[in-house]
């Protein structure tokens, strides 16, 4: 399945390993940090970018991120994994950022509706072609929809869903327990459907305006001459 | 009887296969018979997918060469030799 490769040296034993390098760069070998740096650049990068949708902010967070990671460096003890322990120093500066610029977006403005929502309008769309991120369309409302998930359950599923961490992994990032970590980014996930719902709706009745033929995709009405007992 | 409501609150679980069996056996149940669940389930495993298909897309140039300039200065600014671990001053 294509999120167990996208990023194919997670889970690979890279030479020399991540705990190598660190311990290395600990005692004060410059260029195995610069190797780590390499390493995790573009994921922090990636990151970033997807939690603020913002680039010249996440150019600023990317160059912090790695400043306070060499700065702080003897302080990693190796209790967690080191792309852990830079995704944490990363995901916080996001945070301060965000308290900085009062972006916070109040977690009751965004209730999935689930039990309110009515069954005629759960839209199967699943299957239809615009439903791929072939579809660039579909690949910037994804991208946004993502971006305008409240702050609580929007680094979870990043965390989870976009960057492939493990549940117990996002626990080193944020300071969350399990069933937190597990209950948000269900949350997340579905206000993301009915999100990306909205969408292919939407999608539908512009199809239908643009043809002209409003009446047409409603049900058949009963024929008159139906029998009537 | 499973309701509607309680499938909505185990769809992770049941894509993940984190469930008793018996339990995931009775959501299939229902999921098979019920019009409203099941393309529920369909479009959520398909959000999630979409999710995990993001491709990472490269750092642009300009901002990986500013970056990598301010990594170096930040590095060499501080010189940490092998033999040079306890560098802080007291004074
Ligand atoms: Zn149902």
């Amino acid at each position: 399945m294509t999120e167990e490769i996208k990023y194919h040296n997670f889970g690979l034993q890279l030479s020399p390993s991540d705990e190598e390098l660190v311990s290395d760069a600990q005692n004060g070998d410059n260029s195995a940090f610069e190797k780590l740096v390499l390493r995790y650049e573009s994921r922090i990068y990636n990151l970033v970018l997807h939690m603020t949708g913002d680039q010249s902010l996440t150019r600023d967070i990317l160059q912090e991120t790695f400043l306070s990671s060499f700065r702080n460096l003897k302080k990693f003890k190796g209790n967690s994994k080191f792309s852990t322990w830079l995704y944490k120093i990363a995901v916080n500066y996001v945070l301060i950022h965000r308290r900085k610029k009062k972006i916070l977006i109040s977690l009751d403005d965004y209730k999935p509706g689930s039990e309110d929502e009515h069954p005629h309008q759960i839209a199967d769309w699943a299957d239809s072609p615009a439903a791929t991120l072939d579809n660039s369309e579909l690949k910037t409302k994804l991208n946004n929809a993502i971006e305008t998930l409240p702050e609580e359950y929007k680094s979870v599923l990043i965390l989870s869903d976009v960057e492939g961490l493990s549940n117990k992994e996002i626990q080193g990032v944020l300071k969350l327990s399990l069933p937190a970590i597990k209950s948000r980014l269900h949350r997340a996930r579905l206000i993301l459907r009915e999100k990306l719902s909205e969408y292919f709706i939407s999608d539908v009745k512009n199809k239908i305006l643009e043809q002209k033929t409003p009446l047409s995709l409603l049900p058949p009405g009963k024929p008159q001459q139906e029998n009537e007992g | 009887m499973v309701e509607c409501k309680e499938i909505f609150d185990l769809l992770s679980d049941l894509i993940e296969h984190e469930l008793e069996h018996n339990q995931e056996d009775e959501i299939l149940a229902h999921l098979l018979e019920c019009e409203n669940c099941f393309p529920y389930l369909h479009t959520f495993r398909k959000t999630v997918c979409l999710c995990k298909s993001i491709a990472p897309v490269e750092v642009p140039q300009e901002v990986h060469q500013e970056f990598w300039q301010i990594i170096k200065v930040e590095i060499t600014s501080l010189p940490q030799s092998p033999g040079l671990k306890k560098s802080r001053k007291k004074s």
